[in-house]
């Protein structure tokens, strides 16, 4: 009885998905609060730019079972897709998979460098869609 | 064993109203997801733990269950 399932009932699925958001926003204030208090060697060799690129929020929430993940803002799924298939692996990696760059380097088979200017160069296309999607928004 | 929603409706009940066992099983039966979310560059990270249990404390009571 399927039909009968509604979402009132899946206390179980609510509170799972509730769970990993907020250890998710958690983790990223916590990782946030740190870098202010942490120098780490490989920062030395971020590119200004690539720094900057960090004040863009991802947000998104898992969809059990589909190994995919919906985004909370209609823009930023938008944007997404818009990015090429590198971007958008290495993305997946950094944010969904919580790679760090020196495992995402491993795994694309680049240097962390490049996975930093990779990380930039997405960053810089989904802020110019946004930026489009606003004045859009503006417009009308 | 696995729980029914309605079982766990009723442990995540009393965890909001201060039971401190429900509240126990809870964290139990999350701590797998918990501590996935606590890995910070490949390892464990107590601080980062300690605090998502913390925030789940403060906020199961915001919760509807």
């Amino acid at each position: 009885m399927k039909e009968n399932i509604t979402r009132e009932e899946n206390v179980i699925g609510r509170f799972t998905n509730w769970v990993d958001t907020l250890a998710r926003r958690t983790k990223y204030a916590y990782i946030k609060k740190e870098s202010k208090h942490i120098s780490h060697a490989c920062i030395d060799d971020v590119p200004e730019e690539a720094l900057r690129a960090e004040e863009v929020e991802l947000s998104y929430t898992f969809t059990e079972g589909e190994g995919k993940f919906e985004f909370e803002v209609e823009w930023l799924m938008k944007a997404f897709a818009e990015l090429s298939k590198t971007h958008k692996r290495l993305l997946e990696l950094l944010y969904v998979e919580d790679k760090t760059p020196q495992e995402a380097a491993a795994i694309l088979g680049c240097t962390i460098e490049n996975i930093y200017n990779q990380r930039s160069k997405a960053f810089k296309i989904i802020k110019k869609i946004r930026r489009e999607g606003q004045s859009n928004e503006n417009d009308e | 064993m696995k729980m029914t929603n309605e079982q766990f409706r009723e442990l995540l009940i009393k965890a909001q109203a201060g039971d401190n066992e429900a509240m126990t099983d809870i964290l139990e039966m999350y701590m797998p997801l918990i501590n996935k979310h606590s890995y910070v560059n490949g390892k464990l990270d107590e601080d980062l733990r300690q605090n998502i249990i913390l925030e789940i404390l403060k906020s199961i009571k915001n919760i509807a269950p």
